[in-house]
């Protein structure tokens, strides 16, 4: 077994790889990100000037592609909570090398979800109103309070186990780091030296903070989810509306932080860290919120399908059998019921298998989160003909381009932040070699 | 302070009134008497009927034929008021009944009105029907007590509170460090979670308790439905307010906010549901709004669509023309919106169209043929549209004779009578005058009526 200094050295340079060699290739992506992202803000700087009218949203169906981007990345931020949060939590302490990633992605998505809403808008100069006029009885209200606060504290809680690595990285800088750089992390770094008083102080606030996120992200998917059960429609008039969309944020998020780690690990060469045994837990977690999901579908529309009151036979007709059938029998099966099949075939748990899983799953509640929207609007309330909705080349380009501003975001990311918890993983091997060559001591020191 | 002269005067008004009414009473022909017979009380869901009898107030004989409209008091989303539950008209001997279910416990007033005609004036009659039962039936919103924003306001400091803390824990952690330095990154995370805390637990403090959205002083609101000023989609500012009246982007405007896109495309170039109007006239544009299109092109009020309106959106459509090249139209013709396509000339003007010269019909002969005089014509003015959209062809002689939605529209020898002539003379009752851009010239004219006089040969 090598040395632990050894094995220290080696992440380290693993780590800090990123920040020192950069690729063509990288250029590469970034500069066809960034295309992609500019053809999206040509879209959107359409769409202001000549107003609402250039998408495919009217009277009828006032929600489209826009909502539904908003919905999914928010339930993608559920992945840093969940993985990072819960299993810090729980003490499950093979979580170490992913939780970075996975609190990347939940500031990421959540900035991009959030921007969504602002894209939905029709004048978006009149953002500031709902803080002027705002009224807490509002769903919005709720909305803008709740992502808000999930913004801020899903930032701090990236930036706080951050802070020993950050030092890190100030410490190993080279003369040839730029100027920036150095500013950069000898800011962030908060002057950390890694004194008792300071980890003491660490510990302590990621206590907090690991405990408060979780509640908070699971308010943030309810009242998300709010937004749809407290309006007149029949297809949102459903109680377990909040448990369904906090559900399906995890199950959504899981599959995002597969993805993503899957490609990480690829371009920077982690394979030392990040195991396959990680992809495996993972894809059980996976699993087990599909099982969770397809509960929660099961008794969504046997309830509602058993009484099938007026309203809620066209929904059905349209869902199951008609107009957006292919949706739904996409998600249901594509989407729910094969993912877990992955996990359950022995020969089939490789790393591979489960990234094509986790992609299915990505589909499905895409999709999932884009029939809910745009059937729930359907269904007339009055005895009229129903409507139609079809996203117009401007919504389909800003879609486009929030898919690589997200992209764009993370790979910017990982170019100038710690991919990994140096701190964290070097901290637990310590522990793990103590366990092993002292006593049979559980692993409780948290960090 | 009142004065005696004011006093006076009221006085009078009050008597005149008084003199007025007693007049109207005598001069009101005949009374209804109306009676009302119901059960006093019912079950909840059962059915209740309401006989009423009618009669004439002077001689007392039943009225026929009287309509009873049946109110009964109703309440929905906190709305109290009345709903007609239906009408019935009196038989011979001036009875009409009608049967109601009333599913709401309580007691309801069941009102009847007698509207037996103008000189007649209408009476009205109330009785309460009492429902027993139990169905339960709460007011809108159920107040419980102690429960109200606070608790949200409260739910958001408690949080930012323990996120605070976790804050203050940073900055102790960098003040920790070895440079002692005083104030950076972590301090500042500080600064601005506390102004968002302070910033949020504000919005819902003074989140006012009444519906915001009605009217609060400085919000600027999008308006729902506009009757009569022009709403124009102004932008955060990328575009300038249309101010000249006249501009392609006005006319777009008006064209977009009146719903005429969702038919006829953005650009006016047509689609699936309807054709593109950028070769319309004026003159027949302005009609078209008005009178709607069979097919579903709505009318247009002067409200909804001034004719300063039809004006821009004449310019808007005219601009259109040279980027969808359906017509050439010389552009100083926009100077004057009223004009309108080329084919109009005047009749002391008979060389302006060598088409008119052509087809004149030389004096002596026997009278105009559909093949020499006639077709030529339809060729030019009809058969774009008529032979190729459905309804009347101008194709053929057989078809001119034989097609159309109010075949035949040609009635030979009865010019007045056949709907061909008056269409292109503009004397018709119903639909357009033909063609839309504009009337044929009076030779034009006159060659296809002389035709149909002399029997359409």
């Amino acid at each position: 077994m090598e040395s632990l200094t050894d094995w220290q050295a080696g992440l380290e340079d693993t780590t800090l790889g990123p920040t020192r060699r950069t690729s063509a290739r990288y250029y590469t992506l970034v500069g066809f990100l960034i295309a992609v992202l500019a053809w999206g803000i040509y879209a959107y700087y359409l769409q202001v000037r000549d107003g609402l009218v250039v998408t495919g949203m009217s009277d009828r169906i006032s929600w489209g592609l826009y909502i539904t981007m908003f919905v999914f990345f928010i339930g993608i931020s559920h992945a840093g909570t969940l993985i990072s949060a819960i299993l810090r939590v729980s003490n499950a302490t093979w979580r170490t090398p992913i939780t970075r990633m996975a609190e990347f992605i939940t500031v990421v998505a959540l900035s991009t979800g959030a921007l969504f809403v602002i894209v939905d808008l029709g004048r978006p100069d009149r953002l500031i109103h709902v803080l002027i006029y705002g009224r807490w009885q509002s769903p919005i209200v709720w909305d803008v309070t709740a992502v808000a606060t999930y913004l801020a504290a899903s930032l701090i809680y990236l930036y706080l186990p951050m802070i020993p690595d950050l030092a890190l990285f100030r410490d190993r800088m080279s003369s040839s780091t730029s100027a920036l750089k150095r500013g950069l992390y000898r800011a962030l770094s908060l002057d950390w030296a890694d004194t008792q008083q300071q980890k003491a102080a660490l510990h302590r606030a990621i206590g907090v903070m690991m405990i408060l996120i979780i509640p908070i992200a699971v308010s943030v998917h309810t009242v998300v989810s709010w937004i749809f059960a407290m309006t007149l429609r029949e297809a949102w008039n459903s109680t377990i509306f909040g448990f369904f969309f906090v559900a399906g944020a995890i199950y959504s998020g899981i599959a995002t932080l597969i993805i993503v780690m899957a490609i990480l690990r690829k371009a920077y060469h982690l394979e030392e860290y990040i195991t396959r045994k990680h992809f495996q837990y993972l894809g059980y977690l996976l699993a087990a919120m599909a099982a969770v999901m397809i509960y929660a579908n099961i008794s969504e529309y046997v309830t509602t399908g058993f009484k099938l009151e007026e309203g809620g036979e066209f929904l059905f007709r349209q869902l199951f059998v008609a107009e957006f059938a292919p949706y739904f029998w996409f998600y249901l099966i594509a989407g729910l019921l094969l993912p877990p099949m992955f996990m359950l075939i022995k020969p089939l748990r490789t790393v591979g298998a489960i990234v094509v899983a986790a992609i299915f799953v990505d589909l499905g509640m895409w999709v999932e989160r884009y029939f809910i929207v745009v059937t729930g609007l359907r269904a007339p309330l009055l005895s009229y003909e129903p409507a139609s909705y079809a996203p117009t080349w401007i919504e389909w380009s800003i879609t486009a381009g929030g898919f690589a501003l997200f992209a764009l975001l993370i790979t910017v990311f990982v170019k100038f932040f710690p991919i990994m918890a140096v701190w964290e993983m070097t901290e637990e091997r310590k522990s793990a070699g103590a366990s092993t060559s002292e006593a049979p001591v559980v692993a409780g020191d948290r960090s | 302070m009142i004065d005696r002269r004011l006093r006076r005067t009221i006085l009078g008004s009050l008597l005149v009134m008084l003199f007025s009414v007693l007049a109207a009473g005598t001069a009101v022909a005949d009374h209804l008497i109306v009676d009302v017979a119901g059960p006093e009380s019912a079950a909840l869901g059962a059915q209740v009927e309401i006989r009423t009898l009618v009669r004439l107030a002077e001689s007392g004989e039943p009225v026929e034929g009287v309509d009873i409209v049946f109110y009964s008091d109703a309440s929905f989303a906190g709305v109290a008021g009345e709903v007609e539950l239906g009408r019935v008209s009196t038989d011979a001997a001036g009875v009409a009944v009608f049967s109601l279910r009333l599913a709401v416990s309580g007691t309801h007033a069941v009102r009847v009105e007698a509207i037996a005609g103008p000189e007649i004036q209408p009476e009205s009659v109330s009785i309460p029907v009492t429902v027993g039962g139990q169905l339960v039936r709460s007011e809108a919103g159920v107040e419980i007590p102690g429960f109200g924003g606070w608790i949200v306001t409260a739910v958001i400091v408690l949080v930012w509170s323990i996120m605070l803390v976790a804050v203050v824990r940073l900055v102790m952690l960098a003040r920790a460090g070895p440079s002692g330095r005083r104030f950076g990154v972590a301090e500042g995370i500080l600064v601005v979670s506390t102004m968002v805390a302070v910033g949020l637990t504000a919005l819902l403090i003074r989140s006012p308790d009444t519906h915001a959205n009605l009217d609060p002083e400085g919000y600027q609101r999008t308006a729902v439905a506009f009757t009569e000023a022009d709403y124009l989609y102004p932008g955060p500012g990328l575009v300038p307010s249309v101010t000249p009246e006249q501009s392609v982007a006005y006319g777009r405007a008006i064209f977009m906010s009146r719903g005429c896109a969702g038919c006829h495309g953005t650009n006016a170039e047509g689609a699936a549901t309807a054709g593109s109007p950028a070769h319309a006239s004026r003159e027949w544009m302005g009609q078209v709004v008005r009178t709607g299109l069979p097919g579903g092109m709505p009318a247009y009020s002067e409200i909804d669509l001034s004719e300063q309106d039809v004006d821009a959106m004449f310019v808007f459509l005219f601009a259109a023309r040279s980027s969808l090249d359906v017509n050439d139209l010389e552009p100083d013709e926009l100077a004057s919106t009223t004009t309108t396509a080329s084919t109009t000339t005047t009749s002391s003007d008979p060389s302006a169209t060598s088409l008119a010269t052509s087809t004149s019909v030389t004096p002596g002969s026997a009278g105009p043929t559909y093949e020499e005089a006639v077709a030529p014509i339809f060729a030019a003015n009809c058969a774009d549209c008529h032979g190729t959209l459905g309804g009347w062809d101008a194709s053929s002689l057989e078809a001119v004779l034989t097609t159309g939605d109010h075949a035949p529209v040609v009635v030979p020898g009865d010019p007045e009578t056949s709907l061909l002539a008056q269409k292109i003379r503009g004397t018709q009752t119903e639909g357009l005058p033909m063609p839309p851009s504009g009337l044929m010239s009076e030779e034009e004219i006159n060659v296809i009526v002389d035709w149909i006089a002399g029997g359409a040969p």
